[in-house]
């Protein structure tokens, strides 16, 4: 007999109702599924109508976050076979608002990340023919493991803080803004931070770390953001004194 | 964008205190609360005259001012934010601010204490 | 052409949030640490205050020293050790030490934080309390 799983997926069809509604589907199972195939699964053979973002398959668009058995993560990175429970519940991300089914409004992140000048900042920058910044492999790894954000979103549904409050820049935003701070080629430090230690900034984390355990990228924001306060009580200092 | 200068300043001493507070409040804890209890201090540093002693040693009056200093700011700002997780995302700013001034008027009760004497 | 703005489905945060997985009532836990800190110390404090009258002293160290008071001041040591438990151990995620151009682990960090802990912890009973 064929194994089946059962897949609990949170549905908003905004044409058909304004509260959010609960749908059972029952798929075959093999061992080497990701919760992708599965959903992936049920739009192509079960149900049209179900909507979800994906495009890679292997972990590097960072399309097809959604909350599995209530645990923000990447749907094509999550085996069922991982996962305990009898039935698997998909949601959207938490804290977004939902467009449909499990596809959440990401505008609010675009605009934040927009704030935080995620690349490199020169004072000058040097024409072509007189060749590349370099780096050794040491200015690399200053800031390699925040580079590797891949912008899923899933650190934001983690965070209390944004859920409590969507005017905080929030785990990713700040930790690319640390990745560019950290780079020996960018000269934009002070303009990031005069952004980061503002309104909403880096002082609204509490450091609840849970945005560093969930990340698929192990990218740490966490540590970034506490890393970044330090150097940003410096710059809130500078600004008090007066210019020489 | 406009610094938040309030909050870098009160993170500041709240990291501070975190510290202070990490470092000597077990211990303070254990030797003044149960210390003779557990046979480790010979007689109980509570008592009236043993705690008036105790506190005219130069060392004791900077240790109290860092030790009480140091909770206030750390304690203040960290349950300011107990307050934003259990929903109150509005009014832990005003209730902070308050919050702030307990601390302040603390360290200076606290320093009124070991110069001028209680 | 204008867009049409969709309709979306707003997710509120319950307020029993951090009862949702353990690290997050870990996390509670060490924030409410807090109040029992400010509690403590402000107790504490008030108490050197009234130093100044001895029948004020006497009658607030009565207080200090009933079953209930001392229950809670039990309490406070154990999350005054959270704290430090927890302080030491995100201190040494984040500070990123190094040398000879390698990393220290942060494993080690916390070791080296623990064994500063417990030096200074034994000096304060050294310097100020053995005179007692």
């Amino acid at each position: 007999m064929a194994l089946e799983i059962v897949l609990l997926v949170k549905r908003f069809r905004p044409e058909l109702s304004k509260e959010p509604f609960y749908q059972e589907y029952q798929i075959p199972y093999t061992e080497d599924m990701v919760v992708l195939d599965a959903l992936n699964y049920i739009n192509d053979e079960v149900d049209s109508t179900l909507a979800h973002r994906w495009s890679c398959r292997m972990g590097i668009c960072g399309s097809c976050g959604a909350m599995i058995n209530g645990t923000p993560r990447l749907a094509c990175a999550t085996f069922l076979r991982q996962l305990t429970r009898g039935i698997v519940e998909v949601e959207p991300l938490d804290h977004f608002p939902v467009i449909k089914d499990l596809v959440v409004d990401m505008e609010d992140f675009m605009q934040k990340l927009a704030e935080v000048m995620p690349w490199l900042i020169r004072e000058k920058i040097k024409p072509l023919d007189r060749g590349e910044y370099f780096q050794t492999p040491g200015q690399i790894r200053l800031y390699g493991q925040q580079s590797m954000c891949i912008n899923c979103l899933i650190c934001y549904s983690a965070c209390p803080v944004y859920g409590l409050d969507s005017e905080f820049l929030g785990p990713a935003a700040i930790a690319l803004a640390y990745r560019y701070n950290m780079d020996s080629r960018d000269q934009g430090r002070e303009k990031r931070l005069s952004r980061l230690v503002g309104k909403s900034g880096v002082w609204d984390c509490t450091y609840v770390g849970e945005c560093s355990v969930v990340c698929p990228k192990d990218v740490d924001p966490a540590g970034a953001i506490q890393r970044l306060k330090f150097p940003g009580s410096l710059h809130v200092l500078k600004t008090l004194l007066p210019r020489l | 964008m406009v610094p938040d200068r309030t909050s870098a300043l009160f993170w500041s001493l709240f990291a501070g205190g975190a510290f202070v507070v990490a470092l000597l409040l077990p211990v303070h804890i254990l030797l003044f609360h149960f210390g003779s209890t557990l046979g480790i201090l010979e007689e109980d540093p509570l008592a009236y005259d043993a705690l008036i002693t105790w506190l005219a040693s130069p060392l004791v009056k900077l240790y109290i001012i860092i030790l009480i200093g140091g909770s206030l700011f750390h304690g203040a700002h960290r349950f300011k934010y107990v307050l934003f997780d259990w929903g109150m995302t509005r009014a832990y700013r005003s209730v902070g601010l308050l919050l702030y001034a307990i601390a302040i008027l603390g360290t200076l009760a606290a320093l009124y204490v070991a110069f001028l004497g209680p | 052409m204008t867009e049409k703005k969709t309709a979306t489905y707003v997710q509120k945060m319950p307020a029993s949030w951090w009862l949702r997985n353990p690290r997050y009532l870990a996390y509670m836990l060490r924030e409410l640490s807090s109040i029992f800190i400010l509690v403590y110390i402000l107790t504490f404090l008030v108490q050197i205050l009234l130093l100044r009258d001895r029948n004020a002293y006497d009658a607030f160290l009565a207080i200090v020293e009933s079953p209930f008071f001392v229950a809670f001041t039990a309490v406070a040591f154990a999350f005054a050790v959270y704290h430090g438990v927890t302080w030491w151990g995100l201190t040494s995620k984040v500070l990123q030490i190094s040398f000879r151009g390698k990393t220290v682990p942060p494993a080690l960090v916390l070791l080296g934080a623990i064994m500063m802990w417990a030096v200074v912890s034994f000096l304060v009973y050294l310097l100020l309390f053995r005179g007692v």
